[in-house]
């Protein structure tokens, strides 16, 4: 009797707490990327990747495994009790069905804060790559507007120019031997074919031809929207999950309070209570 | 202990030493003494073109040289700027081989004293 009446308490307990719960606040870690800037001109699959790297040192990692842990312990648990319920009766059997209350109100607690810690990794992830994309535009549009990058661009047209004439001058120094007479160009002319040779075999490089993003501004901020685009789909997603388990904590509270008015139903029919005060009660007194 | 003083030492000395020139600076000392050369009244033709050709050699290695200058992108003064943007008065001897013709000639037509033009001016007294 006063075992059922300590379970009637408790699951009320947790009925009052189990939705309430499903949202809680917890300390969920921290994930700062700690990528150096020089990284930033990586292609951004390649930036995932170290990203994700970066993620695995991080205290919301380890807080996300832990989740994860526990909710597969949680799991395997109120499957074994489901399982076990129909092979008991009586106190037992509620006794069990109490337990796969609290098991789901606990499950719904760590699932919400996983869906928590993945939304924080997720955000982290789409707060950093913005940073880049606003990096990338700006540099974009330094490359267009500045004075220092309508220099670059009569640089790199009289250093066209000039590569243009190589051979002819190669040709005027070999035909006038003077070729000994110019130190710096005979120089630059090795290293010129040093050069080209090295480009001929990047530029054939398998890597080289998957993604030209380090080159190519338009490209790299194409991709990284694309990134972002995924980004938000999966915060999307984390959002239905989050309304599922709302609807998740509704059927548990459900569930505890059938079994606490089940309960209550089994309390009044073993004490039956008769009213003093009400004379309908006291008749039999009086019919004696 | 020594090997602070010779620090020390080093950081006057560095502090100590004038501006290093440039090379587009470095450029401009070589191209402007090509161009007196052509004009040297001191001189006769032959040495002038010997002394020139000398001179060639030397601009284009220079004119190399700012050309694959990457710091220039740095911070480009506007005297870079210009000299960039000018490139048939600065680079003399890219320009001249470009068009095939001697640089003394190339650096005039450019300039606008062309033969053709030349020979339609008149002198006449105002």
């Amino acid at each position: 009797m006063k075992n059922k009446l300590l379970n009637f308490a408790l699951i009320k307990f947790f009925l009052i707490l189990g939705s309430s719960q499903a949202i809680a606040n917890l300390s969920d870690g921290e994930w700062q990327p700690q990528i150096v800037e020089k990284m930033y001109i990586l292609p951004p699959k390649q930036l995932d990747r170290v990203l994700n790297n970066d993620f695995r040192n991080s205290s919301l990692y380890l807080n996300l495994k832990t989740a994860d842990d526990k909710i597969k312990s949680r799991y395997s648990k109120i499957d074994q009790l489901n399982k076990s319920i129909p092979q008991f009766k009586g106190d037992e059997q509620i006794e069990l069905k109490h337990q796969v209350i609290v098991e789901k109100k606990e499950y719904i607690t760590d699932m919400s804060e996983r869906l928590k810690i993945k939304r924080e990794h997720l955000l982290t992830k789409k707060r950093f790559f913005e940073k880049i994309k606003r990096k990338t535009l700006f540099q974009k549009g330094n490359q267009n507007f500045t004075t220092q990058s309508q220099f670059q661009a009569s640089r790199e047209k009289a250093l066209q120019r000039s590569k243009k004439l190589d051979k002819k001058i190669s040709n005027l120094l070999i035909g006038n031997n003077m070729s000994n007479n110019s130190k710096y160009f005979s120089e630059y002319q090795k290293t010129m074919l040093a050069m080209q040779k090295l480009e001929t075999k990047i530029k054939s490089h398998p890597k080289f031809q998957e993604n030209d993003l380090l080159l190519n501004s338009e490209n790299k901020l194409e991709s990284l929207n694309v990134f972002i685009d995924k980004l938000e789909s999966e915060l999307s997603v984390l959002a239905l999950k989050e309304q599922v388990l709302t609807k998740m904590a509704k059927l548990v509270s459900l569930d505890a309070m059938e079994l606490a008015d089940s309960l209550q139903i089994n309390i009044s029919q073993g004490n039956e209570f008769k009213d003093v005060n009400d004379p309908t009660d006291s008749v039999n007194l009086f019919l004696n | 202990m020594r090997n602070k003083i010779m620090l020390t030492l080093m950081m006057i000395m560095s502090m100590l030493s004038g501006v290093e020139a440039g090379t587009v600076e470095n450029l401009e000392r070589v191209r402007a003494k090509t161009i007196t050369m052509m004009f040297d009244k001191n001189i006769n033709e032959s040495q002038r073109a010997e002394k020139i050709e000398k001179l060639k050699i030397k601009l284009l290695d220079m004119e190399k040289i700012v050309l694959n200058d990457s710091n220039l992108a740095k911070n480009p003064t506007n005297k870079t700027i210009k000299a960039f943007e000018t490139f048939n008065f600065t680079f003399l001897v890219h320009s001249a081989l470009e068009k095939d013709k001697p640089i003394s000639i190339n650096w005039l037509e450019d300039l606008g004293f062309t033969s053709d033009n030349l020979k339609r001016t008149q002198a006449y007294r105002k």
